[in-house]
């Protein structure tokens, strides 16, 4: 595979996994705030 | 596809009933696993904060990414082989929890990140790839190995 292909393959494999880590440990840290909220109101 | 069949055929392995009847076996393998894991985070920290310009400027970011590309393989295949040994105790526990299947997943996107794509692609001469193109992939690769190693620690909480 050419230099510039995967260049571009890496900026867009990059792109997805960081918005899909920066969903997840949102979503991870909600959870353990709703769960804080419920043991201490 | 479900994926039942392979952890009861786990759970009923001569691995689990290893991992279930000698305390001491699981807690070498343990080790083991720690030790892969440290190898494994260590070789990312490295490889990656140097090609984000964070440390070891004065060696070629090249060949720090070559010297530790070999002992990461070294430590993906101690963490693989020494994770199915731990998870054969806990197999159909693991099954159901949402962690486990966070930690498998972001191995497996790490999987591909690393063979199909960083590899190959720090294989070209760094100075003829884009800057910022490195930099994504350090930070990526980093966010893929944090993610493993944080949901893998996450399990024991869920």
């Amino acid at each position: 595979m050419s230099r510039k292909t995967l260049q571009r393959i890496a900026v867009g494999y990059g792109i997805l996994v960081l918005a899909a880590a920066a969903w997840f440990w949102a979503r991870q840290v909600q959870s353990v705030i709703e769960l804080l909220r419920l043991a201490y109101g | 596809m479900d994926v039942y069949f392979f952890f009861e055929w786990l759970d009923n392995s001569f691995l689990a009933t290893m991992s279930k009847a000698y305390g001491g076996v699981f807690a070498v393998v343990q080790m083991f696993h720690l030790l892969s894991l440290a190898l494994l985070g260590g070789t990312v920290l490295l490889a990656d904060l140097r090609l984000l310009g964070v440390m070891l400027r004065d060696v070629p970011s090249r060949v720090v990414v070559a010297s530790t590309q070999r002992w990461f393989d070294v430590a993906l295949i101690g963490s693989l082989l020494s994770g199915i040994f731990m998870s054969s105790a806990v197999a159909l526990k693991l099954y159901y929890n949402e962690m486990f299947w966070a930690k498998m997943a972001s191995f497996a996107i790490g999987l591909v990140f690393v063979y199909g794509i960083r590899r190959p692609l720090l294989a070209f001469d760094h100075a003829t790839l884009s800057p910022w193109v490195l930099r994504l992939v350090a930070v990526t690769s980093l966010v893929i190995w944090f993610t493993v190693a944080a949901s893998g620690r996450w399990i024991g909480f869920s």
